[in-house]
């Protein structure tokens, strides 16, 4: 588990990334531009550790993609810590043939072997690939900041995941402020869509896990979690609180892959304070922004809420 | 742990839910739910009582259990009771303690296959019927949930997933009282049978147990209650989520719904069929179809 300090004023700046879809054959010269985004908007925002929410390289020879990715954070003199998305890993299983598990297990050993990259494979017995856990401030014993890396999958939880979440979160102080970082956004995302006024773009539809896993859950029920921020859907940034935990995308930045006309790529900035944080999207022009735009939820409650009399 | 065996190639369980038996008011309304008890027990003679809760309420718990155990000995029938929301809610101030205490009440009752459940595991009575085969490897497992108005524990999804493993080759029925959310996302986006009155009423968490026993791959059915006038059917990735019909007097329905009881015919290999019986002595299969309105969101 690695630990950081926070500022001298408490202040720590995350910079999350997500879909980079770095390609080391197709569309280079597109490659060129995600990689431009992503050296400007380390150099403007000087973060103090990326976070890389999946979906790193797809297509033929990964660890070129790999290599891109580190020696921009080496450039900036940040560490990166990723998580895998739903592609990360195919190249080994389609063209190699590798199972599934395995595969991603490949390139995972990449990601573990990035210099500058603080991946870590996880628990034995957490099923996945990179479940870990990222202190900032306080002490290493308690934290004022716990940011959980979770694997997604291709979508899903495994109960061994939600389990690690719990006793991992349990073992922390009850002052210790959490945040989450995974690919595959939990169907709370819709829930806060559609019954809850939010800021920001959902210019598709969320793809979210096949079914509740029940991670969600267990995050209400430990009251330590904040903030939860995710990416797969490339044309997606916004954000709404559901019970008390604000779910977030990231703004995505890859070039190699699909994104929208009018929509500009980005990077989104979370500055941890002792007493919360703020989150901001980075647009490839330079421009930081707070998200404002509110779109009111159109529909009423589904789920009671909690403390609503049951029947 | 209880096992029962087929007769001829059919078992029969008849699902009685929100009986809501009181003490101190609405006599004339208490006979009509004991009549619903008894005739359709009568009429379509179930090898198997399912109670999914909500069966007492009123501070006379204790008398309504007996009057209620005393109607199943006379009809003869094993019967399996979880607990609902209201269970218990007037005793020693409700919460925990009132379950415990209302969960005691319907032990070491004639016929009654109750049974608290491990103690590591949260809630007051979590436990199995299984049917069919032999005891180490049955045909089916019935799962009897206790459902916390929060939604389940941590424990009950290990204690299910476990006991689960534990019979690899049989299938599963469950049955509780509160529905889960899935119950609304299958009203939502996929075609259902049956009625939706009012809104499903679900814990204000989803914890996750349904994709355990989507995973498990072995769940047939759902069966609960809680929503008295919603009786409708939806299949969502493979698990037939059902609702009860509900068959008390002494709580809210709505007019020209009729009081019932859903009634489930289990086979040997694994399949099962389900009826709606009306306290008209109707028994039919469930054909009003609704048509989901909204796009697949997942």
């Amino acid at each position: 588990m690695r630990h950081f300090n926070t500022r001298e004023d408490g202040s720590f700046r995350i910079c999350q990334l997500t879909d980079i879809h770095f390609h080391s054959v197709d569309r280079f010269e597109e490659g060129s531009m995600t990689e431009a985004l992503i050296r400007k908007a380390l150099a403007d925002t000087k973060p103090d550790l990326v976070v890389v929410t999946g979906d790193i390289a797809w297509g033929a020879e990964p660890e070129k993609s790999i290599a891109r990715l580190d020696g921009l954070c080496a450039e900036a003199g940040v560490l990166w810590a990723p998580v895998l998305g739903n592609h990360d890993g195919e190249f080994f299983m389609e063209s190699l043939g590798l199972p599934r598990e395995d595969g991603r297990k490949a390139f995972a050993d990449l990601l573990s072997a990035a210099p500058n990259s603080i991946f870590e494979y996880g628990e034995e017995g957490v099923f996945g690939n990179g479940n870990y856990l990222i202190t900032a401030g306080g002490t290493e014993e308690a934290p004022a900041w716990a940011l959980f890396l979770l694997d997604s999958h291709e979508g899903y939880f495994h109960l061994s995941q939600n389990l690690w979440y719990r006793r991992t979160s349990a073992a922390l102080p009850p002052e210790t402020k959490e945040l989450a970082f995974f690919h595959v956004p939990f169907p709370e995302y819709s829930e806060a869509w559609d019954y809850t006024a939010c800021k920001g773009f959902c210019l598709e539809p969320i793809c979210q896990t096949e079914m509740n896993d029940g991670l969600f859950a267990a995050m209400v029920r430990s009251g330590k979690m904040k903030g939860v921020f995710v990416g797969h859907d490339h044309i997606n940034d916004f954000e709404g609180t559901l019970r008390g935990i604000r779910l977030t995308y990231g703004r995505a930045c890859g070039y190699q892959t699909y994104g929208m006309e009018g929509y500009p790529r980005g990077a989104r900035l979370i500055d941890l304070a002792p007493d919360g944080y703020k989150t901001a999207i980075y647009l490839e022009g330079g421009q930081i922004y707070e998200q404002v735009s509110i779109r009111r939820a159109k529909l009423a409650r589904k789920h009671p809420v909690a403390g609503e009399t049951v029947r | 742990m209880t096992h029962l065996h087929f007769k001829g190639d059919n078992f029969r369980i008849c699902q009685l839910t929100d009986i809501h038996l009181e003490h101190d008011r609405l006599h004339d309304e208490r006979e009509c739910t004991c009549n619903v008890i008894r005739q359709s027990i009568l009429q379509t003679k179930p090898d198997l009582v399912v109670f999914t809760g909500d069966l007492a309420w009123g501070p006379n718990d204790d008398k309504m259990i007996d009057l209620l155990s005393g109607i199943m000995e006379e009809l003869g029938v094993p019967w399996a009771p979880v607990l609902g929301n209201h269970d218990g809610q007037d005793l020693l101030g409700g919460g925990q303690p009132g379950r415990r205490m209302f969960a005691g009440f319907l032990l070491n009752r004639p016929g009654s296959l109750f049974e608290l459940g491990p103690e590591e595991v949260f809630g007051n009575g979590n436990y199995t019927v299984t049917v069919g085969g032999t005891k180490e490897a049955p045909a089916w497992v019935l799962f009897l949930l206790d459902s916390p108005d929060s939604g389940f524990d941590v424990s009950q999804l290990l204690w299910y997933k476990n006991l689960s493993e534990s019979y690899p080759d049989a299938c599963e029925l469950a049955f509780f009282h509160i529905p889960l959310q899935e119950y609304t996302e299958v009203w939502d986006y996929h075609d259902c049978l049956g009625f939706n009155q009012e809104r499903v009423c679900s814990t204000p968490l989803n914890d996750g147990l349904f994709s355990l026993m989507v995973r498990g791959g072995k769940m047939k059915g759902v069966f609960v209650g809680h929503d008295h006038i919603n009786d409708f059917e939806g299949t969502l990735h493979g698990i037939r989520l059902c609702y009860g019909r509900g068959s008390g007097y002494q709580c809210y329905g709505l007019e020209g719904y009729p009081h019932g009881a859903r009634i489930i015919d289990l086979s040997p290999d694994g399949t099962f069929s389900t009826k709606i019986w009306l306290e008209t002595g109707e028994l039919y299969i469930q054909t009003r179809r609704h048509v989901h309105k909204l796009n697949c969101k997942g």
